[in-house]
């Protein structure tokens, strides 16, 4: 353990509290009838509890430590993390969130399944699923290894076990609707603490944003430990990080329309009672997390404010250490420690834990579902009575979630911001585009989804992974909006050349009817 | 009674209505801030550079308000198409 560090009591027993919790509400919705309880909570999530459980879902440990952690570390520029992760979800309420919704279908890859009748277009849906969720869990389980190991005491690969576990038990037996009664609840301990953690800089100790950046601003001297120069105009200027303008676009898009693209999002609006019901819980998403990313980057700002002066406002030396070396991962906790002691350190752990907690157990379901119902039921057994396909989804589970420890144990050798690349890559590029104009476009065909598709997981692939090889002009920070773009002309392009060759016969026979469920009126 | 065709016609117009000023919002103001920074940082709103003022508040109530009213115009649309 760092010297100088105690491990916060109020962290245990708020962890000990929403362990209990999640004992309770796992044992009370272990029942699951059938698939649509299991994956969907019933299909009957009220819109403030749903918008609460996706803001758990898409506040990771990378948002809950890293946004602040980010501006931090590089001022205004760390800003667009926050924002682009914001509006991804206009997008998502624009295009998608009812008429997916009306579908009524269980999974992402249900939908371009269904649209085109097509086998091939699911099992590449469930490959795109997978490669975004694992790529989005080993970050969770990195983060849930070294964060909570170093703020638990807690040996990395240990720290990954349990965790895993715990996720596994509960999701695996209280299904959706238990998996959002505790994303509810870490939602609201993860947005409290970090509520707390701006309130008091803020109204307390009266450092107003203002304050902050003009001090910062003007600041021109050697960071405490490190003596790298701090340059405050550069800090505070765009342009410090993201050097050119390409790259800053290719970030936002990537971010945008990655966010409407991401599996374990796009899921939770089946669980919505209706297309209306659907949209308003985007509302609601739009001001809980607007609020939390407009409170993140400020105590990222707050503590670099602190840390340059570290001396002469007592900081810790072992908090000062903590910034230093690991400020991009531990200017939360550090802020917790400085401003509220033990106890708020403590909250702050808990909502860690408690952001890692709801969005892994988001990927989990998601993958089960896709494993589960897409693959196992639909592909192989599409007969399945419906008790066997609730023991389906509980084994999909407990797979997924044990996956994560050696996911977990590899994420520490991996490249962490290559996977969340391509995460965000894939999904920008594939789900998006394909549930867009298969949403909107009637004259859509299943060579073009399928196209679209192969486009967006191979095209994310050879940018990212072969980004060296490639002229400059075509090196992006996140290659996703660019790939998107792809995507989108495969789709059209192979669309319009099959309904050359065949006509009317290219289009789904039923493709009258799926536009009238979703984009006419909900019965009941 | 309208064919589903002219329902989705019409839903979409309503939400490109909306897209396409805000993305543009976005990226003008992304314009701004990136290539006119030696502008920008000099200019201050409410004390706050102008930068800041943009990207890190103003845009989070502004989108709320702008896509409240777009669900509330989206939901009475559904509820007519319903009626008819």
């Amino acid at each position: 353990m760092e010297a100088g560090y105690q491990i916060p009591i109020t962290a245990l027993v708020l962890i000990g509290i929403m362990l209990a919790f999640t004992v309770i509400t796992t044992w009370l919705f272990r029942v699951q009838k059938t698939s649509a309880d299991y994956y969907l909570a019933g299909r009957k999530v009220n819109s403030f509890i749903n918008a609460s459980a996706i803001s758990s879902d898409y506040l990771s440990a990378a948002s809950f430590l890293g946004v602040a952690g980010i501006a931090f570390l590089k001022g205004f520029d760390g800003i667009i993390f926050a924002f682009g992760f914001f509006v991804g979800y206009i997008a998502l309420l624009l295009f998608l969130a009812s008429p997916l919704r009306k579908f009524g279908k269980y999974t992402v890859p249900d939908f371009v399944s269904e649209r085109f009748h097509s086998k091939t277009a699911r099992v590449i849906g469930v490959i795109g699923v997978l490669c975004i969720s694992m790529f989005y869990m080993a970050p969770q389980m990195l983060g849930a290894g070294k964060v909570m190991g170093l703020l638990l005491n807690i040996e990395y690969k240990k720290a990954i076990v349990i965790i895993a576990l715990i996720i596994t038990a509960y999701v695996s037996v209280g299904g959706m609707k238990g998996t959002t009664v505790n994303q509810l609840v870490q939602f609201w301990i993860l947005f409290g603490a970090m509520f707390l953690l701006a309130f008091i800089p803020f109204v307390i100790k009266g450092y107003t944003y203002t304050d902050v950046i003009s001090f910062l601003h003007s600041l021109n001297q050697p960071e405490p430990i490190t003596g790298k120069m701090f340059v405050g105009a550069d800090y505070t200027s765009p342009g410090y990080w993201l050097t050119n303008l390409k790259d800053t676009f290719s970030l936002l898009l990537a971010l945008m329309f990655g966010t409407a693209g991401l599996p374990h999002i796009l899921v939770r609006f089946y669980t919505a009672p209706d297309g209306k019901a659907a949209r308003r819980t985007v509302i609601y998403v739009l001001i809980l997390i607007g609020l939390f990313y407009i409170m993140s980057p400020y105590v990222g700002h707050v503590m670099r404010y602190v840390y340059m002066q570290a001396d002469k406002m007592h900081l810790a030396p072992h908090l000062t250490a903590w910034l230093a070396k690991n400020g991009k991962n531990l200017a939360v906790p550090v802020a917790g420690s400085y401003f509220g002691g033990q106890i708020l350190l403590g909250i702050v752990v808990a909502g860690a834990f408690a952001a890692i907690l709801s969005t892994v157990a988001g990927l989990i379901i998601t993958c089960a579902g896709a494993i589960g119902h897409d693959l196992v039921v639909n592909v192989f057994n599409p007969d399945m009575p419906e008790q066997n396909r609730v023991k389906i989804a509980r084994i999909a589970s407990v797979l997924v979630g044990l996956l994560g420890i050696p996911l977990g144990f590899v994420a520490e050798n991996l490249q962490i911001a290559v996977l969340v690349g391509l995460a965000f890559a894939i999904a920008a590029s594939t789900f998006f585009p394909v549930l867009v104009m298969g949403i909107w476009w009637p004259k859509m065909t299943k060579n073009g989804a399928i196209a679209g598709l192969l486009t967006g997981i191979l095209g994310s692939f050879i940018m990212i992974l072969g980004k060296s090889y490639l002229p400059t002009a075509l090196q992006f920070k996140n290659p996703g909006g660019f790939v998107m773009l792809f995507a989108f002309a495969a789709i059209i392009l192979f669309s319009k050349l099959e309904y050359a060759q065949k006509g009317e016969a290219a289009l789904p026979e039923d493709v009258e009817e799926v536009m009238t469920v979703l984009h006419g009126a909900e019965q009941g | 009674m309208k064919t589903t065709e002219e329902i989705r016609k019409r839903q979409l117009s309503f939400a490109l209505k909306f897209a396409v000023p805000y993305i543009g919002f976005i990226i003008l103001m992304y314009l701004v801030v990136y290539l006119g920074k030696d502008w920008i940082v000099n200019q201050q709103i409410f004390g706050l550079p102008l930068h800041y003022f943009l990207v890190a508040i103003f845009i989070y109530p502004v989108t709320w308000l702008i896509f409240g009213y777009y669900v509330k115009r989206a939901n009475d649309m559904e509820d007519e198409i319903k009626k008819q």
